[in-house]
């Protein structure tokens, strides 16, 4: 997966570069109509201009000599226009060109009329020219106006679409909120917030019965695991009974007693198995509901007496530290089923003469022991996460732990430092 | 002698007709709860030794059978030398009247006090060792599984067991303990698959 973006942000994008291409696009159009409107209106001016110099003109009655010197003149003041004899009368031509002008050393742009007419039989050719806005000039200014218009888009844009996102988007976010804090091993059904938009009424409506038909299926599951445990054990009983009987046999070969032997090891295993089973559907469906307060100090120390003799088997040392309230309020069953799982994983696995740490700060207990490889965290807290056929392990028990963790909200991490396995619970 | 009752009404009747050292009740009895039956046996204020069996083995329903008046309770799956132990255990409660000495050839328990003497010289025992010990005579000519022998003395721990080592090196101080004292050598291994206090 990529890197991700918020579903408005992609629309924005889209729209943004829409709006870039449209403004870009229209600077040449604007540009067009400007210098056309300009162009005709500059030509109609000229053609005035020009009208009314011939006519005023023509009608003087100049002399000779005195036309040739007003043309001169004329010339001389009037840098708009420009009169000069021609030998042949023409029609009116219009030009547009750029030259530098005699003051401002600088390229501008004239629109210019160049019409014919006689005057006392001689034939002048009138040129009248205005300054216009050079075009370059003309698109600049163009091209300022629409950036600054689409900044101004851009800015409420975003604006807006923050605001939208936080408005329009609320019953939606608010869904995924819902369904975030929706924990399937709690029994409460998710509450959605009403909403008047009717996507969000149908995802929500949907998202209510696909919960409820999972939370369904869950307790069915659950309810199943601890009936078929429970029914399971009469069965295994009768096995076992049966297989203590045929031991009592006189005439048993030792092939045969090495027989039963095998098959009371899986059986034990059967049934533990099945006994960690029924205890956690039996904590999965809150059969431990009494609370009381309990020292996890005195329990700790309990617990490890009635391990002693293993501890003694593998020479372990066990150093128990504690410090602050160590009292907590809880079911008994459970965190003496917690503790004893812990202990009990952290002795399985040491090697002999090892060390095994567990300090208790007020509620917040930290269990370690020596080990060469970091456990899988992906499988670690798993149902028959790493079942393997060689120890008696049911590979129930961190899972046990886990469940009992989730019960009462504790927070369990594992870690491994410095070539120590520490599995911590945090009991507040 | 030993009688059966296979439902509610049958259990019913011979409680009330007879007395009987011990008792076995399954809870869940065809017809009715079992624990109404021990309710009513109490409420006649008879003494019949009561080991309930049931396959509800939380700790409320055990607390909830001991409080009406059973002597034991014991959850399936078990081994049957488990139970012989229990029943064992009832039996002698109600019958010797509290003397709580049992004498087996020169072996002499004292389970109150938890002593054992052999020839009348003291044998210092263990926790373990003396459990150990209650056990097998409880099961006398009966062979014991490691299995049975592994849960009755570590109980649910039991589960963390990687091979029964500890349970042998019990049995071995046991042993050699009872044989220093000059006690015959009554517990014999079988066929590596289990132990037999043979009498």
């Amino acid at each position: 997966m990529g890197r991700m973006i918020r579903l408005l942000d992609k629309s924005f994008k889209v729209f943004m570069w829409y709006a870039g291409i449209v403004l870009t696009c229209s600077i040449p159009a604007y540009y067009a109509i400007v210098d056309y409107i300009w162009q005709t209106e500059l030509k109609e001016h000229n053609t005035i201009v020009s009208e009314e110099i011939k006519n005023n003109l023509q009608s003087q009655n100049f002399s000779d000599s005195v036309l040739n010197k007003s043309v001169a003149l004329w010339n001389q003041l009037q840098p708009s226009s420009h009169l000069r004899e021609v030998t042949e009368l023409k029609s009116d031509s219009t030009y547009n060109i750029y030259r530098k002008n005699n003051f401002s050393k600088k390229e501008e742009r004239f629109q210019g009329l160049t019409s014919y007419f006689q005057l006392k039989g001689k034939k002048f050719a009138l040129s009248v020219e205005t300054n216009m806005e050079e075009s370059h000039e003309t698109i600049l200014g163009l091209a300022l106006v629409s950036l600054i218009f689409f900044v101004l888009l851009l800015i409420g844009l975003i604006i807006l679409n923050r605001r939208l996102s936080d408005k329009i988007w609320q019953p939606f976010n608010s869904s995924i909120k819902t369904i975030q804090e929706f924990d399937l091993n709690r029994h409460d059904l998710p509450v959605f917030e009403e909403t008047d938009i009717v996507e969000f009424e149908t995802l929500n409506t949907r998202l209510e019965h696909l919960i409820k038909a999972n939370i369904n299926s869950f307790e069915q599951q659950k309810q199943f695991v601890e009936n078929a445990s429970h029914e399971l054990q009469t069965p295994l009983a009768v096995i076992q009974s049966k297989l203590d009987l045929f031991l009592q046999e006189a005439a048993l070969s030792k092939r045969q007693s090495e027989i039963i032997d095998q098959a009371q090891n899986a059986l034990g295993k059967a049934n533990r198995i099945n006994r960690n089973m029924l205890l956690l559907a039996k904590i999965e469906n809150n059969h431990f509901e009494d609370r009381e307060w309990i020292d996890l100090k005195e329990l700790l120390q309990e617990n490890l007496e009635m391990m002693n003799s293993f501890i003694e088997a593998k020479r372990l040392s066990v150093a128990l530290s504690c410090s602050g309230i160590t009292k907590i309020k809880t079911n008994s069953t459970l965190l003496e089923i917690l503790l004893s799982n812990l202990l009990t994983n952290a002795i399985r696995y040491s090697k002999e003469n090892s060390k095994i740490d567990i300090q208790v700060s007020g509620h917040y207990l930290v269990i370690s022991n020596p080990g060469t490889q970091a456990l899988k965290q992906e499988h670690l807290f798993q149902r028959f996460g790493r079942v393997n056929n060689e120890t008696p392990a049911t590979g129930l028990g961190l899972a046990i732990i886990h469940q009992v963790c989730l019960q009462f909200k504790w927070d369990i991490t594992y870690a491994f430092e410095a070539c120590q396995h520490k599995f911590s619970v945090n009991f507040s | 002698m030993c009688e059966t009752a296979i439902n509610f009404p049958q259990a019913m009747e011979k409680t009330e007709l007879y007395d009987y050292d011990c008792i076995l009740l399954d809870l869940m009895l065809p017809g009715g709860d079992g624990l109404k039956i021990l309710e009513a046996l109490r409420e006649n204020k008879k003494q019949d030794g009561v080991v309930i069996i049931s396959a509800k083995g939380s700790l409320d329903d055990k607390i909830k059978g001991l409080k009406i008046g059973a002597d034991d309770y014991l959850t399936k799956p078990f081994h049957l030398p488990e139970l012989a132990a229990r029943i064992f255990s009832v039996i002698r409660r109600k019958s010797f009247d509290n003397t709580n000495v049992i004498i087996h050839h020169e072996l002499e328990i004292n389970i109150l006090a938890k002593k054992v003497v052999v020839n009348r010289l003291l044998v210092s025992l263990t926790k373990k060792e003396f459990d150990l010990l209650l056990y097998f005579i409880s099961n006398k000519n009966r062979v014991i599984s490691k299995n049975a022998l592994a849960e009755h003395i570590l109980g649910d721990i039991a589960d963390m067991l990687e091979n029964y080592d500890i349970v042998y090196a019990h049995i071995k101080n046991l042993k050699k303990k009872l044989a220093d004292a000059g006690c015959g050598n009554y517990l014999k291994t079988v066929y590596g698959s289990g132990y037999k206090w043979d009498v």
